[in-house]
């Protein structure tokens, strides 16, 4: 049932970008923005998966975008503060 | 088998969850439990660095900030 | 109410043309990890993520590292206008707490470090763990680092990055940029790993540190 994965991940991605553009709070667009990047990672890894093990380039790539992925919602949060603070 | 089914089932209950509430404390706890299901699914995939980075990474330092933020929001608001 | 009705069916069909495509799409064969798995034994370390990661894609490993350092040069530009005051005091509870589990964190912090050569781990699962370790360290004891100086605590993150290029300048002797001669290339992999990992975990503390730290 391991092929399954690859469309959970396209449902998780398609819904991520929903809420993207429908919410109207930034921390939920960010929430949001989280939810399609896992999308894509979870297709990715899935996808790639042979003899019951996961692809090394894959998973290397997958891995480096989940440091990039905290570097980026760290940065968001801090501007998100700054507009909330700016707003006063 | 019977897990993978489960685990997908409750990944997209989560996210659906995430994308129709509007209570922006409760969005966050689902995205944590959001993070260790989605944390559980690496190791089905058989992808263990993954796994540990998620836990870490995705779901408990995010996690942390993210709360963080909410707080600052709300005292932020009852400062007006 | 429309629109986003609209945009839901959009939404939908979307989902439907991408299931299509997935599921016409033609099997995967595994090229790439095929090669990764003959070359192995030259890489110096015996773990094929860790191979990727620090040896034969070591360029991307190190443009990540000064993307992190980048956001965390963003985060301290914008963030001294938005702190606030944290509430804590001393608690029995917390203090016990964290004497308990700040030694078990940084144990496995080391041991995840060390077994990333052959097993699953490596420096960036270390470093996250022993920033958690920090995270809690800090919340916990709010008045510990506040003696610390700035350009040491900058020094400090940034000294990964600058280990990394030092590496790769000295591999343009012989070779390209990040050409690990045969014979030391498990040693330069540990080192660069190490130094990695302290200095990540400080950077990813501080993303969440610069947040709550108070300002007096």
């Amino acid at each position: 049932m391991l092929s399954l994965y690859p469309f959970v991940g396209l449902a998780l991605f398609v819904l991520g970008l929903l809420g993207f553009i429908l919410k109207e709070s930034l921390v939920h667009k960010l929430i949001s923005l989280n939810i399609f990047l896992s999308g894509i990672f979870l297709f990715l890894v899935s996808q790639s998966l042979s003899y019951e093990k996961a692809d090394s380039v894959a998973t290397a790539l997958v891995l480096t975008g989940l440091v990039v992925t905290l570097g980026v919602s760290a940065f968001g949060l801090m501007l998100i503060r700054a507009s909330y603070g700016a707003k006063r | 088998m019977l897990v993978d089914i489960l685990l997908s089932i409750a990944l997209l209950w989560l996210s659906i969850g995430i994308v129709l509430k509007d209570d922006l404390f409760s969005v966050v706890v689902y995205f944590i439990v959001f993070g260790m299901i989605l944390a559980l699914v690496w190791v089905r995939l058989f992808a263990f660095d993954l796994a540990l980075a998620e836990v870490a990474l995705g779901s408990g330092i995010t996690g942390a900030l993210l709360l963080d933020t909410i707080a600052f929001i709300k005292m932020q608001k009852r400062e007006d | 109410m429309l629109y986003k009705g609209v945009l839901w069916c959009m939404a939908a069909l979307f989902l439907g043309m991408l299931f299509f495509m997935v599921a016409t799409m033609p099997p995967f064969s595994p090229k790439l990890d095929t090669l990764v798995q003959a070359d192995l034994a030259m890489s110096g370390v015996s773990h094929d993520v860790t191979a990727v990661l620090l040896n034969f894609r070591a360029l991307d490993t190190l443009l990540e590292v000064g993307v992190v350092l980048l956001a965390l040069m963003g985060i301290q530009v914008v963030s001294p206008h938005f702190r606030y005051k944290p509430y804590t005091e001393a608690n029995t509870i917390t203090d016990i707490y964290i004497a308990i589990l700040l030694p078990v964190i940084i144990l496995s912090a080391l041991y995840l470090l060390l077994a990333g050569s052959y097993k699953s781990g490596g420096a960036f699962v270390a470093s996250a763990l022993l920033a958690g370790g920090i995270i809690i360290l800090k919340l916990t004891k709010p008045k510990l680092f506040v003696s610390l100086e700035k350009l040491h605590l900058r020094f400090l993150s940034a000294l990964g990055l600058l280990f990394f290029v030092g590496i790769g300048v000295l591999t343009l002797i012989e070779g390209l940029f990040l050409q690990y001669p045969l014979s030391y290339a498990s040693t330069l992999i540990l080192m660069i790993e190490t130094l990695l990992m302290f200095s990540l975990a400080i950077i990813l503390a501080s993303f969440f540190i610069n947040a709550v730290q108070d300002l007096e």
